[in-house]
């Protein structure tokens, strides 16, 4: 039987690879059973999928809400003038 | 400000103004580290005034200047993985999350929360603490969660620049994952209410 350490290290892996029809099979049945196991399954699948689809929102989101800090734009125009 | 171009291709303020916040944004999605990110926005600007190239403030200088910053990305990975020494810590070849007990089974369970997806993406603060989160892990996990999630790298590409075994990687991304997602539970989840899935 998988112990919960297991099906936690298996749903990481299931993100990048594919496991095996047995393993997909035994995780699965885990999961129906344990709702600690189920809860954590559920979480690392949000964040993976919410971090990707940050990335991809690049460009799209508005700009001043994510401006970069002042400090940082600071010493970039400082580097930068010093170069010139 | 001067319409020729000539004046204002030499402020560095104006390029730093319309572009930083988006290249910054971009880079320390990529990395997770707001050192390398400042480095490699800095590079990527450098280069800029270095080809005497006409501010502009549009789009598309803006996609030219990510273009050049991508190219910078994945110049510090390959930077990193050279210098890196050969051998591999002892926590990549295996992952023992304190979490579990002798038997395996949970010792501390997760909390039981949910992520309200679409909201949390506009959601500046939480992603300062995504930001917190990953400055607390060491730089392996940090590194390779940064090449699968945000750079979208296959396990055989992350394999390749790393010098490692697919297991070492999947190892990592699972430690780097487990970490993640509680630190999260710690400073975000478990700490506003609103948060919590029903």
């Amino acid at each position: 039987m998988l112990t919960c350490r297991d099906v936690s290290r298996l749903v990481s892996e299931g993100l990048d690879r594919k496991l095996s029809p047995w393993q997909r099979l035994r995780v699965r049945l885990h999961l129906l059973m344990c709702g600690a196991c189920a809860a954590y399954a559920r979480q690392i699948r949000q964040l993976d999928r919410l971090i990707r689809r940050r990335v991809a929102a690049w460009g799209r989101v508005v700009e001043e809400q994510w401006d970069c800090p002042p400090d940082v734009k600071q010493r970039l125009v400082k580097k930068l003038e010093e170069r010139e | 400000m001067t319409d020729d171009g000539t004046a204002s291709r030499l402020s560095p303020r104006d390029w730093v103004d319309a572009y930083a916040g988006p290249l910054y944004r971009l880079a320390l999605t990529r990395t997770g580290d707001r050192h390398v990110a400042e480095d490699l926005v800095q590079e990527t600007l450098l280069a800029a005034l270095e080809q005497h190239e006409r501010f502009r403030g549009d789009g598309r200088q803006l996609a030219w200047l990510a273009g050049i910053l991508r190219h910078k990305i994945a110049d510090h990975f390959r930077r990193k993985s050279r210098r890196r020494e050969v051998g591999l810590g002892d926590a990549d070849e295996t992952f023992d999350d304190p979490r579990f007990n002798a038997k395996g089974f949970w010792r501390q369970p997760p909390s039981r929360w949910s992520a309200a997806e679409d909201e949390l993406l506009e959601n500046k603060e939480f992603w300062e603490t995504v930001q917190g989160c990953l400055e607390t892990m060491p730089d392996r996990p940090r590194e390779v969660l940064a090449l699968r999630v945000m750079q979208d790298e296959s396990t055989e590409a992350i394999c390749e620049l790393l010098g490692i075994t697919p297991n070492n990687v999947w190892v990592v991304l699972h430690r780097a994952r487990s970490m993640l997602r509680a630190c999260l539970e710690t400073r975000w989840f478990d700490r506003s209410p609103s948060s919590k899935g029903a």
